[in-house]
């Protein structure tokens, strides 16, 4: 009998359940501009990666099925690999979201450690929808603010 | 050794009782499915994508009795076709209902390659086409009956209860016919034609019964091409590896899909035959429950070619399934090791048509694992073509593991969780990488510039991977040590990955069996590193894990 329960508890400790997560990204615009991102990698802007968002709209920019129980990544994780991410306001005014091991330093341009740079994953807002013991489904958002507006125009 | 297999066969009847118990209880289709008797319709409903419970229409008449043959050769014999003499009509055949009692009786049958098992009645006529059918009277758990012709000298299983419904003569399979002889088709299609008239088959004679004989017909080797739309690509592709079907009555002749979808069969028809699907290979095959039986669409009734898209649907599911199973276990996976059991026991998918928070199981020593549909934390929505096959590729590394360790689940249960689910994530994130990358040409698939909403390790190649954000369990590790991309130089706070060129085929064959946790792993990483590969690099690597 105690052999049996062994091979029964052997066989349930070998048994791997898969368990997934689900992750959405969001951008809210909370100015009364329009918001381009522009991601770039050498200099070259990967279309598949701009966003455009209309005044006061929100709108999901990612969504994905992650592995085991986290919600990363964000929308910030996935731009950290280009060199740079302008946003753009009306189609006027810019600002430079730097890299995070950039060394670069201009006018306008917001730091990675900056509490506004859009691919650092601090800046989002993270909600948890759903938990349970092995996985998640939640989401983050990154909210554009006046601010932002009235310092790319600066 | 008498008690070490009580052992083994208690435990596996406790293991399955309690796999059993852990499924949720699911509706058996086709329960309502009586057979109808009032229907005389020989056109077939193809509902949408083939799916749905198979509906039988009348019971029909048997033509292929011996004694129905023999009345239908003394026939015509009278108008002077005597290629056979009535006396020399005998059994060839027999027709019969297994009845399996369980799941492993079934799957003892389903993988005896001599066997062209049904799940529905050989003599019925089928009214619609669908993937599904369970007769009625049995209870959901029970295996549904199943059909099929044996040749006379079948040896039948032992402990599988069957019944023999009727003794028949089939002349198409009779050697003594040979129909590439003008004089002998002539006679085999008299014959037919006079065996169906006599028991009122007339929607499968060649000729109406009043009018004059056609003396030939068209022949054709039943074939056609079955494609799936895969949902990375937009676009269908070649289904390869499905057996494919073609049977009139008794008679079923097989052809296996190729890399485009196309088949043909070797045997030849000259009446219309009830084509069929079947997901099944020797070593592998994808049932919708542990309770059902091997996956299928059943198809039209048609002479010439039927050719199929799975465009949608449940069917679709089963055929991605299909297909990352069939590359890990017949295509190129670049030298690792095949997902095969020493037991030589086939591996049991279980394509859960539900929405689960997981996407796979592997049920380690026993062969059974499980896929699903829909993703519950993404609100129900269904897993992308890739990420199927990639599940499937990553369940199927699972079992490549336990095997690698001597088949010893002591040992794999003593390996670390970060190992055990690292290893299937480098696997499904190669193989898949592999299937849609190279083999189906979509530039980057799996690159750390692949950014789209596939899941991970997919995309990205799972470079954003981080022990603070990030599962601990699921991590990049082997992946890293293959590649030649460091990613913390592309995200804040990832992995220095200075390490290259171990592969995949040289860890599981090399490493693998001996490593339980970071620290063995370590060590045989720096025992075998490739040229160029410091110890620094290796501790500075595995520090992020």
């Amino acid at each position: 009998m105690k052999n049996i329960i062994i091979l029964v508890s052997v066989f349930f400790i070998s048994c791997t359940k898969d368990y997934k997560s689900g992750t959405k990204s969001y951008l809210i615009n909370n100015t009364n501009y329009q918001i381009v991102i522009v991601p770039y990698f050498k200099n070259i802007v990967d279309s598949t990666m701009l966003q455009s968002l209309k005044p006061f709209e929100k709108k999901q920019v990612f969504e994905s099925s992650v592995m085991g129980k986290t919600l990363s990544p964000d929308f910030g994780t996935l731009l950290q690999p280009y060199d740079s991410v302008l946003i753009i306001f009306d189609e006027k005014y810019r600002s430079k979201h730097l890299k995070f091991n950039s060394d670069s330093s201009c006018e306008k341009c917001i730091g990675f450690t900056n509490s506004r740079n859009i691919s650092n994953t601090v800046n989002y807002t993270k909600t948890i929808t759903a938990e349970s013991k092995k996985s998640l489904t939640g989401y983050f958002t990154y909210t554009f603010i006046e601010n932002d507006f009235v310092e790319a125009k600066k | 050794m008498r008690k070490l297999k009580f052992m083994i066969v208690a435990a596996g009847l406790l293991a399955t009782t309690c796999i059993l118990h852990s499924c949720k209880k699911e509706e058996v289709k086709g329960l309502k499915n009586e057979p109808k008797t009032d229907i005389s319709s020989t056109s077939k409903i193809i509902p949408q994508d083939y799916e749905g419970e198979v509906i039988l229409g009348a019971h029909l008449q048997n033509p292929y009795t011996i004694t129905n043959m023999m009345a239908a050769a003394t026939a015509i014999q009278q108008q002077g076709y005597t290629t056979l003499l009535p006396n020399q009509i005998s059994v060839t055949h027999y027709y019969v209902k297994f009845s399996p009692s369980d799941s492993n009786q079934y799957e003892e049958l389903s993988a005896d390659t001599n066997l062209k098992l049904y799940d529905y009645p050989l003599d019925y006529e089928i009214i619609q086409a669908g993937n599904r059918y369970h007769n009625p009277s049995l209870p959901s758990a029970t295996p549904t009956y199943q059909y099929a012709a044996v040749k006379t000298n079948f040896v039948f299983p032992q402990g599988i209860t069957y019944e023999i419904l009727a003794e028949l003569y089939i002349p198409e399979e009779d050697s003594r016919i040979n129909d590439d002889v003008p004089e002998h088709n002539v006679y085999l299609n008299k014959l037919l034609d006079k065996a169906y008239v006599l028991t009122g088959n007339f929607s499968d004679t060649l000729d109406a019964p009043s009018t004059t004989a056609k003396v030939t017909a068209p022949k054709f080797n039943p074939g056609g091409k079955i494609e799936i739309f895969d949902t990375r690509l937009g676009r269908n592709i070649g289904l390869e590896g499905v057996e494919m079907r073609a049977r009139r009555w008794f008679t079923t002749y097989t052809a296996q899909t190729n890399f485009n979808g196309d088949y043909r069969m070797g045997g030849r028809f000259e009446r219309d035959c009830n084509y069929s699907l079947h997901f099944t290979q020797p070593h592998f095959s994808v049932r919708e429950h542990y309770f059902g039986l091997t996956a299928w669409i059943d198809g039209p009734k048609k002479g010439g070619d039927w050719n199929l898209v799975i465009s949608n649907g449940y069917n679709r599911f089963v055929g991605h399934i299909f297909r990352g199973s069939f590359r890990y276990h017949y295509k190129f996976i670049d030298g690792l090791q095949r997902p095969y059991r020493p037991s030589a026991a086939r591996t049991i998918f279980l394509a859960k048509d539900g929405s689960k928070s997981w996407s796979g199981v592997n049920y380690g020593v026993f062969p059974i694992l499980k896929i699903a549909r829909f993703d519950a934390t993404r609100g129900g929505i269904e897993f992308s073509s890739d990420e199927v096959f990639s599940t499937t590729c990553h369940e199927l590394a699972h079992t490549s593991h336990i095997v690698k360790m001597n088949s010893g689940v002591i040992q794999f249960i003593q390996v670390s969780s970060q190992l055990q689910e690292s290893w299937p994530v480098a696997v499904e994130w190669w193989l898949t990488k592999l299937e849609y990358k190279i083999t189906r040409s979509v530039p980057d698939y799996g690159d750390w510039n692949y950014l789209v909403a596939v899941q991970f390790p997919n995309s990205g190649g799972y470079q954003e991977w981080s022990k603070p954000t990030n599962d601990d369990d699921y991590t990049s590790l082997y992946i890293n040590l293959f590649d030649n991309i460091n990613e913390s130089t592309l995200y804040a706070g990832r992995p220095n990955d200075q390490v290259q060129g171990y592969t995949f085929s040289f860890i599981e064959a090399n490493i693998l069996k001996h490593v339980y946790g970071l620290s063995s792993l370590s060590a045989k990483l720096k025992t075998l590193k490739p040229a160029g590969v410091t110890d620094p690099q290796i501790d500075l690597l595995l520090s992020a894990y």
